[in-house]
């Protein structure tokens, strides 16, 4: 079990220039997210959920409002010190898998470890990490191909097993059941649930699929840049 | 849709620009190419007339043609009657611009006809007849005639017979007089005198001035000065003072030619023993008395060689140089010319040739089209004028429409090479625009599957390529044109351009566009055309590993085209095509079909070098174990071995831009060192020295010229007239012990043996002689047989001397043209008693230009003050090359393609960058996402920018070589002395390597830049 990540977003606005207008993708945000906890962020498309999730990786900084991951306030930190902490402490899944193509699955997810043993806080013992991560997320047979020679569902699998193989605090999830069919998307959602329990680690993500938001412990619905409801959610087997 | 297009293009600028710029480098690089070639041409025009000592030679086909002009006639009617009477009429006029005196007029009556008794009359008074008969059988002598004045004879006939043609009666009246003794016969073309001719010539347009020459070769004992005469023939020439100013071939060494002297050559002068102020006698055949002169001056003529070609059409262009000249002015050449008629009149005439009587006319070239064909083109027409003033009587020698009809030949051959040398730099520009086109595809592709969902038809799509390719075509046109311009500019110069015509500037701007359109056809519009057939399911691929070939991967195009190659390269060489022929005149033949194998061969080679890198990068033993070690190495490995079909298309377009700007800075090299060498070849060394013939030297005459600067002396003696057998060989002498430090010996120049052991050969035998391989051929001669020779000793006698065979030369350096024997001069000076020598070859330490140049001041304004003698250096045997192919500016071209080589290098490594980062930008941002350092990031980048830099500069330099190796070998003809290996211009390839190195660091900097600048979070969330 690794010390989860708590998250505090105050005042976050972001905004966009695009064709001369301004436009505000997230607009005042106040959201508090405790270690450990699992929460899905919803909403329609364009109301700022996945503006709101690359702020929370450090992907890009808030126009205004402050960004804190357990203590540190992580949108003030330069691009260097960030990508340290998403290397270090945090793990992607993306909708549309974003492997890297030219690596088989297993090399995939040895690249995640090396970003962080490379800087030196990598741990032995790695590789039975990885070999645990691997089989537990059924890709044994699938190690050694490449992307373009894996369906979606087990692209998807390699992908959080890249998000995992470092041993986050906080994984970040935006759309990750996005383009997998309902089966594959609920396998693919209950072992993000899984790992995160396992691990202990905090779970955002980004999602406008209702079953699989009121999954996750809390729903934060967005419209416009701006909070319109957060609740519970109602658990559904 | 043509907005939409528009606005497409000036919101992708640096899309737009990827696609311009192939397109823009390809027109630029032809364009200037072009514009250079047009220069060039006009250029070889210049050097192609500027040799030409004279213009034209109009010869008088009849010079020794009686001046009076004679028409019979018969009246009566076209027919006549048995019996009937009928008037003859004769008409002498003196159409020549002097009086004629003592004519005698003489007729013989057809045998149709009969005289009627006293029926003559003369100028409308009755003759008598003599003796019963006409008085014209005998001869009707009449007084004189001035200047245009006529003489009318008539008399009376009767038909003895009927006669049904009296134009088919034959006309056989003749006039002679004491100035023309030859017989005038009746109805020929009137007679014109040179001064006459002179004067019609100099009215035809584009004539600027014309000159009366005559000539005449006199027997020995011609001329005398005292007690001595010449023993030997003598050429006579006369022309007026003003001749020297125009042609300054005839070279005025001591006095002048003032009115009423006469010049003498140093070979008559020195065996007269006579010079300026000197009186001389001249004998005339058909004079009475000989003609005496003073001395005016002395006037070398060994430059004058159009005074001395034959002027018969038989022997036209041979040159027969005769050592004694005597040049006397036209007036009493005037005076000269009815003995030379009288002569030629007699019974048996001393003179062996008639007179010349020559109009040397001057055009004003300034008035020549720059282009050498239309040039020609007016000079013909100028020739045809003249001969149209004066129809069969003249004989025109053309010598500026000769060098112009070869200039057109060479300037034709010259585009032709300098396009084939250009051209790899097209077609790599325009691949690099093909390659370009590529890398943007799945953007447009992208892009093309918007424009669908919303509704877009294809034909939509259609016009949407169509209005960007005219867009791309139109922008990289108009700015290949103005880097077309601007590079020939600053690489060539504003002359460059300015001597060419419009016309031809204006066809190459428009064939650059043209060329321009198809490229962005072939590089724009074709690809785009095929990717709209595609499947829109197959538009999103940005992230899949490109596993399809390209075509000339699959079809193996690189096979094809070395083979290819190795066809042409066999055939030309079973054809004879490598075997060097000496050049025929001022052209080069080159065999332009062959110049294709060296194009085959950089396709054909780069693509195979391509290919097994490939074949090598899939095969990389990549680290297997469980730990990455160093990230950027690992994930570097990986992608260059699982990509490398795009690294191949990067190496591809850098390779062939790195291959063709090397093969031109090695074969420009070649050729520049080539070209010196074949100079120092001609010369002998770094300068020759030749003492005047006014002022013989003997060998001792080489410590004079050993000035500060000079390395070395050698004395050589040159007799043209050692008798073989029977024929007249050339024997050159040297001191075998010193020539080999000081002239330039060439491994080549001796089969089998050094230039060391031929001289060695020589040395150690003083009756050896080597024997050049045609003489060797012709006798049969063998190493160590004997040969013997008859050479002129001091007294002009000829003495026998034996030589020993000990060894052959092909060539021998100062002698282009080729010798028979090369002796020991102490032999030659032992057994003839001569003690002169012919030239001096000198070497100096240092053998730049500047220096020889500064040697050469050094030796003239040193023993050349009182000494004249001719100093040369290899600079002015350059400059004297007479093929107007051989002297064309390589050297620009070159300069003007490093450039293009250098811009195509950094847009092609440009391109390759901007396209990784166009291709792998979402690859790029999940690296950041995943949290890899910008430092990393960066590595990535640059170790496959520096991978396409190193193995272009690898793969093009080999193959640069093999171009280069090819086109030394099809461009033979263009030097005298065979090349033995390429001359490496390590300079320049250390500037091609630094700016293809720089050129990626600038692009990775670019690069890192905007990485920097991505957005991840609006990257992961395209599709």
């Amino acid at each position: 079990m690794t010390a989860a990540m708590s998250l505090r977003v105050e005042g976050v606005t972001k905004h966009y220039r695009a064709g001369g207008l301004t436009v505000k993708a997230v607009d005042g945000l106040d959201i508090e997210i405790e270690a450990g906890t699992s929460v899905a962020i919803v909403g329609p498309s364009g109301c700022g959920k996945s503006t709101l999730l690359g702020m929370l990786g450090g992907l890009e900084r808030p126009s205004s409002g402050r960004i804190w991951l357990d203590g540190t306030e992580i949108s003030s930190l330069p691009e260097a010190e960030r990508a340290r902490i998403r290397r270090e402490s945090i793990g992607f899944v993306f909708q549309s898998y974003d492997l890297l193509p030219f690596l088989t699955a297993q090399e995939n997810i040895e690249f995640q470890q090396a970003l962080n043993g490379e800087n030196g806080s990598g741990t032995n013992g790695k590789s039975d990490h990885e070999a645990d991560l691997i089989k537990r997320l059924g890709l044994s047979e699938h190690a050694t191909k490449f992307p373009d020679q894996l369906s979606g569902g087990q692209r998807q699998r390699v992908g959080i097993a890249r998000a995992l193989a470092h041993g986050p605090r906080l994984i970040l999830g935006d759309e990750p059941t996005g383009e997998l069919d309902s089966e594959t998307s609920a396998s693919v959602l209950d072992l993000l649930l899984e790992a995160q329990e396992t691990t202990g680690a905090t779970l955002v993500v980004v999602t406008h699929d209702a079953d699989v938001a009121e999954r996750l412990g809390r729903v934060v619905t967005l419209r416009d840049g701006k909070v319109v409801s957060d609740r519970s959610a109602v658990r559904r087997a | 849709m043509l907005r939409y297009s528009l606005r497409d293009l000036v919101r992708n600028p640096r899309r737009t620009l990827a696609s311009v710029i192939g397109v823009a480098l390809a027109v630029g690089l032809f364009a200037s190419t072009a514009f250079f070639v047009d220069g060039s041409a006009a250029r070889m025009t210049e050097r192609a007339i500027a040799p030409v000592a004279i213009d034209m030679q109009a010869d008088l086909t009849s010079p020794l043609g009686s001046s009076l002009t004679v028409t019979q006639s018969i009246g009566g009617g076209p027919s006549l009657a048995a019996g009937q009477p009928a008037t003859v009429t004769i008409v002498v006029t003196n159409t020549s611009d002097r009086p004629a005196t003592a004519l005698v007029v003489q007729d013989v009556i057809a045998s149709q006809l009969s005289y009627v008794p006293a029926s003559t009359s003369l100028n409308g008074g009755p003759s008598p007849d003599a003796g019963g008969e006409s008085p014209l059988v005998g001869g009707l002598r009449w007084g004189s005639l001035t200047v245009g004045d006529k003489l009318t004879i008539t008399y009376q006939v009767r038909s003895t017979g009927p006669i049904p043609a009296v134009a088919g009666l034959p006309m056989r009246a003749t006039v002679v007089s004491a100035e023309d003794p030859m017989p005038a016969a009746a109805n020929r073309l009137p007679a014109v005198s040179l001064s006459q001719f002179a004067s019609r010539v100099a009215t035809v347009s584009g004539v600027s001035a014309v000159d009366q020459l005559a000539a005449i070769d006199l027997p020995a004992a011609s001329l005398s000065a005292g007690t001595k005469s010449l023993s030997q023939p003598l050429r006579l020439f006369a022309f007026d003072p003003v001749f020297l100013t125009h042609y300054p071939m005839v070279r005025q060494t001591a006095g002048a030619f003032s009115p009423g002297t006469v010049l003498l050559s140093p070979d008559a002068a020195q065996a007269l023993g006579a010079g300026s102020g000197s009186n001389v006698s001249l004998t005339v055949p058909g004079r009475g008395s000989p003609l005496q002169f003073a001395v005016g001056g002395i006037a070398d003529f060994s430059k004058a060689d159009p005074l001395f070609a034959a002027r018969s059409t038989d022997n036209q262009g041979e040159f027969i140089q005769v050592p004694n000249v005597i040049v006397v002015p036209l007036a009493t050449f005037a005076t000269i010319l009815p003995s030379l008629k009288a002569d030629a009149a007699s019974g048996s005439p001393t003179l062996k040739s008639a007179p010349v009587l020559e109009a040397d006319v001057r055009l004003d070239r300034s008035r020549l089209a720059t282009d050498p064909a239309l040039a020609a083109v007016v000079t013909q027409g100028i020739r045809r004028s003249m001969e149209r003033l004066v129809p069969g009587r003249v004989t025109v020698i053309d010598n500026l429409s000769d060098a112009l009809v070869a200039a057109t030949g060479d300037s034709i051959l010259a585009k032709v090479l300098f396009l084939f040398l250009g051209l790899p730099g097209v077609l790599v520009a325009a691949y690099l625009s093909r390659y370009a086109g590529g890398l943007l595809a799945e953007a447009r592709r992208r892009e093309q599957a918007t424009l669908r969902a919303r509704g877009a038809q294809p034909r939509h799509l259609v016009s949407d390529l169509t209005y960007t390719a005219l867009g791309v075509a139109i922008l990289g046109s108009a700015l290949g044109l103005a880097i077309g311009l601007g590079t020939a500019l600053l690489v060539l110069g504003p002359s460059a351009l300015t001597s060419a015509s419009r016309q031809s500037f204006l066809i190459s701007a428009a064939v650059s566009v043209g060329a321009g359109v198809v490229t962005t056809l072939l590089a724009v519009y074709l690809p785009g055309r095929r990717a709209l057939t595609r499947e829109a399911g197959n538009e999103r691929r940005e992230m899949e590993v490109t596993t399809v070939p390209p075509v000339w991967l699959r079809m193996k195009v690189d096979l094809v085209f070395i083979a290819a190659a190795a066809l042409v390269w066999i055939i030309t060489n079973l054809a004879g095509g490598f075997r060097i022929t000496p050049a025929e005149g001022q052209s080069v033949s080159l065999s332009f079909y062959t110049l294709l194998a060296p194009l085959l061969a950089w396709l054909g080679v780069t693509l195979l070098a391509v290919r097994l890198l490939l074949w090598g990068t899939r095969r990389l033993k990549l680290p297997g174990g469980k730990r990455v070690g160093r990230l950027t190495t690992w994930t570097l490995l990986r992608s260059v071995s699982r990509r490398s079909l795009a690294l191949g298309s990067g190496i591809v377009a850098l390779a062939l831009a790195v291959a063709f700007g090397s093969s031109l800075a090695l074969f420009i090299a070649t050729y520049d060192s080539q070209k010196q060498a074949d100079a120092r070849f001609v010369v002998g060394s770094d300068l020759r020295v030749t003492p005047s013939a006014l002022s013989q030297q003997s060998s001792d005459f080489a410590a004079q010229l050993r000035v500060p600067g000079v390395s070395g002396v050698t004395p050589v003696a040159q007799t043209s007239g050692a008798i073989v057998g029977t024929e007249k060989r050339t024997l050159v002498s040297i001191d075998s012990a010193v020539f080999g430090h000081v002239a330039t010996l060439n491994d080549t120049f001796f089969p089998n043996v050094s230039p060391a052991a031929a001289m060695s050969a020589l040395r150690s035998d003083p009756t050896g002689v080597l024997v050049s391989t045609e003489m060797a051929r012709t006798f049969n001669i063998q190493t160590g047989d004997q040969i013997n020779v008859q050479l002129a000793d001091r007294t002009g006698h000829l003495v026998p001397v034996t030589f020993h065979a000990a060894g052959v030369f092909k060539d021998f350096p100062g002698y282009p043209q080729g010798i028979d024997l090369v002796g020991n001069l102490a032999f030659y000076q032992s057994a003839t008693g001569v003690s002169q020598v012919s030239l001096f070859l000198v070497r100096t330490a240092d053998p730049s230009p500047a220096a020889v140049g500064r040697v050469a001041d050094l030796i003239k304004a040193g023993p050349g003050r009182s000494a004249p003698m001719l100093v040369e250096t290899s600079a002015t045997a350059f400059n004297r090359d007479q093929s107007t192919l051989t002297a064309v500016n390589l050297r620009g071209l070159g300069g003007l393609q490093a450039v293009y080589t250098a811009l195509i290098s950094a847009a092609g490594i440009g391109i390759f960058v901007f396209g990784l980062l166009l291709q792998r930008r979402k690859e790029y941002v999940t690296m950041r996402a995943l949290g890899i350092r910008m430092g990393q990031l960066w590595g990535l980048v640059f170790g496959e920018a520096a991978a396409v830099a190193l193995f272009s500069l690898g793969i093009g330099s080999v193959t640069g070589a093999v171009m280069a190796y090819m086109f030394v070998k099809i461009l033979a003809p263009l030097f005298t002395i065979q090349p033995a290996s390429l001359t490496v211009p390590a300079d320049q390839l250390a500037t091609l390597a630094t700016l293809v190195i720089g050129g990626m660091l600038l692009s990775v900097a670019f690069a890192a830049r905007s990485l920097r600048r991505l957005n991840p979070v609006e990257l992961l969330r395209e599709e």
